[in-house]
């Protein structure tokens, strides 16, 4: 089974969550829509996305967009639509089926729509979305080009990044967003902006940072982690003065960076995969090194694509 | 065998004028600025390199030698189609290469004409010439034999002449030159933290080492200065943005990196190679397209200071080169 996994960005645990009362709506795994055997065509993707609850159970995301849609709306079988999951599992993001807008569902509660024009007209599957952590902001880009910043309450257009930066993610807490750009003399910048776009800092990191990307932005909109996997450390780095703050060893289960958060002021939460299909999440103290196996889950043997949460 | 020279001029003006070219066995040039290699067809219509290399002299002349090999051979000494390994040194006066015939690896000292083999404990027991590169030391004294296996275990060798000492640097570790006076062997080694270390390797076999900022790791072409410790880095020029190529230095002791200086060139010419020469200037060679399919190489000195640049030399090959090599490479 193949399985390709969107970026993801994580489940966050709050850190008090046994004392309150755990959630009436259960929070999204990962999405994931089914691979059918086509024959000459190969598997394609077919039938509903679904979510995947931490309780186990999947529901069906009933009004999303399937098969991405050409420029000309009409169907592409061969690869399906976007759809991106809140790092909490609570807000769902994709194409909506009738109105081919936009739209942020919020599991338990309502669905915001995006403005018809939100999106230029491009295929579907040049669209890319990222939500942040708890769902407020959503990244749409738009190609190799135009980064896009909403608020997801309202779906109204908060900023846009400059071409030729790549967007990372958000910061922990959804009030920056990290990007990268290739910068003069072979190198590549890394950029913190606010969710309005406006350029917050701006550094060439030295080869520890830029060799093990991708970073991710920690609420304070400057300190960034990134992991090392050749030595099973985290990399702690300071964007605004281009230092490195420090490294902490960790200790892993098996499986490849799919994503890398900042969960708390000093929690980093990674999501590892196998081969096999099989996720490991943990969180990280990146004062301590310790590390908690925060989720483990198989993905549906049948998933053609999947986007964990988060992503 | 001494050639006089007008017989060479004669040899070198019958190759030019694309005569059917009877071996000279003994030609033999003073000093080699550039060695090119042309493209032949098979007849399954495969290119691949002709079977001789043409060594042009500064100022001007051209010579061939069937002695020396242009195609390499596998483990089981069967034509690869590809370029056998040759290396000139800076001062052109010596060329590593492929011996034709038993494909032995040989550093050939021009101004005596003298041959030396280089020993088989260079390369792992049995191997071809396949996989294997060459590097002279700006005098021909020493030679840096790279074998380029996948896994990157394979020490690279490196051999001194005069007293046939053997020594080994990492597997892991790509030679990037000699320093001028050919006593350091400048190199970089990607590390486990996914970056790429620059290595100076001592006479004594010590070494140091240090992590380079992203522009010196990224940059195309690296020189080490006769002081052991500063390199000077070409980095590459930006045609799209306009931006000429550029030069800086850094101090492999201290981690310190000059803001440089743009270099006098276009955009798009950014050099393919770099050395240090007399009173703290660098040679640099320029590639460029000449007329109907030739390669013009340019060699340039250029001040570290100003970024001015100076011609020193310029070479054409002729149509369709399949490989080039300049001294000092």
């Amino acid at each position: 089974m193949k399985v390709i996994l969107l970026t993801a960005a994580l489940l966050a645990v709050p850190l008090t969550a046994p004392a309150q009362a755990a959630p009436h709506h259960d929070a999204v795994r990962y999405a994931s829509i089914k691979g059918c055997d086509r024959g000459d065509d190969g598997r394609l993707p077919c039938g509903p996305w679904r979510l995947v609850m931490h309780s186990g159970e999947q529901r069906v995301l009933a009004d999303a967009q399937t098969v991405a849609l050409k420029a000309d709306g009409k169907p592409y079988k061969y690869l399906p639509a976007p759809v991106a999951v809140s790092g909490d599992g609570t807000k769902v993001a994709y194409f909506a089926k009738n109105s081919h807008r936009l739209a942020v569902r919020t599991l338990g509660g309502g669905v915001t729509l995006l403005p018809a024009g939100a999106v230029p007209r491009v295929p579907q599957y040049e669209v890319g979305l990222v939500l942040s952590d708890d769902g407020g902001r959503l990244a749409v880009t738009i190609g190799t080009g135009q980064v896009r910043i909403f608020d997801t309450s309202d779906g109204a257009r908060l900023g846009t990044l400059p071409r030729g930066e790549t967007l990372v993610d958000f910061s922990g807490d959804g009030g920056e967003v990290l990007t990268t750009v290739d910068a003069d003399e072979s190198v590549t910048d890394v950029v913190v902006r606010a969710d309005t776009g406006e350029l917050v800092s701006r550094a060439t990191p030295p080869q520890l940072v830029s060799a093990n990307m991708p970073l991710a932005l920690a609420a304070d909109g400057r300190t960034a982690a990134a992991f090392v996997a050749g030595k099973s450390q985290l990399v702690l780095y300071d964007v605004e003065t281009d230092q490195v703050l420090g490294r902490v060893p960790v200790k892993l289960p098996k499986g490849d960076l799919n994503a890398i958060d900042w969960t708390g002021d000093r929690q980093v939460t990674l999501h590892l995969t196998t081969q096999a299909g099989r996720m490991n999440v943990v969180q990280i103290d990146t004062e301590t090194g310790a590390v908690r196996l925060r989720d483990r889950y198989t993905v549906l043997k049948d998933s053609l694509v999947v986007a964990a949460c988060g992503g | 065998m001494r050639i006089c020279s007008a017989t060479a001029a004669l040899l070198a003006s019958a190759v030019l004028g694309g005569v059917a070219w009877a071996p000279a066995a003994h030609a033999r040039p003073a000093q080699v600025g550039l060695a090119w290699i042309p493209t032949c067809t098979e007849r399954s219509g495969i290119t691949v390199p002709c079977p001789t290399w043409r060594l042009l002299a500064p100022g001007g002349g051209v010579t061939t030698s069937s002695a020396v090999a242009g195609v390499s051979v596998d483990r089981r000494g069967r034509s690869t189609g590809e370029a056998a390994p040759l290396a000139v040194s800076a001062d052109g006066r010596s060329v590593a290469h492929q011996r034709s015939g038993d494909h032995r690896l040989v550093v050939w000292h021009l101004p005596s004409g003298r041959r030396t083999l280089l020993p088989r404990s260079l390369l792992p027991k049995g191997a071809g010439t396949d996989l294997v590169s060459l590097t002279l030391s700006p005098a021909g004294d020493r030679v840096l034999v790279d074998y380029l296996d996948q896994a990157e275990r394979v020490p690279t060798k490196l051999y001194t002449l005069a007293t046939r000492r053997t020594a080994e640097l990492r597997g892991g570790d790509t030679p990037i030159g000699f320093s001028p006076g050919g006593d350091r062997v400048l190199t970089e080694r990607v590390t486990a933290d996914n970056t790429t270390a620059l290595v100076v390797h001592e006479p004594d076999g010590t070494s140091v080492r240090r992590t380079p900022p992203q522009v010196v790791a990224n940059a195309p072409v690296k020189a080490l200065a006769r002081d052991g410790r500063t390199v000077a880095v070409v980095v590459s020029g930006h045609p799209e943005r306009g931006k000429p190529p550029r030069l800086r230095l850094y101090d492999l002791a201290t981690g310190k990196l000059t803001e440089g200086v743009d270099l006098a060139l276009a955009p798009g010419d950014t050099p393919f190679t770099a050395r240090w020469g007399e009173g703290g200037k660098l040679t640099v060679a320029v590639p460029g397209r000449g007329k109907g399919g030739t390669a013009v190489v340019r060699v340039l000195t250029a001040d570290p200071a100003t970024g001015a640049v100076k011609q020193a030399e310029r070479y054409t090959t002729g149509k369709d080169p399949y490989f080039y090599t300049v001294a000092g490479e």
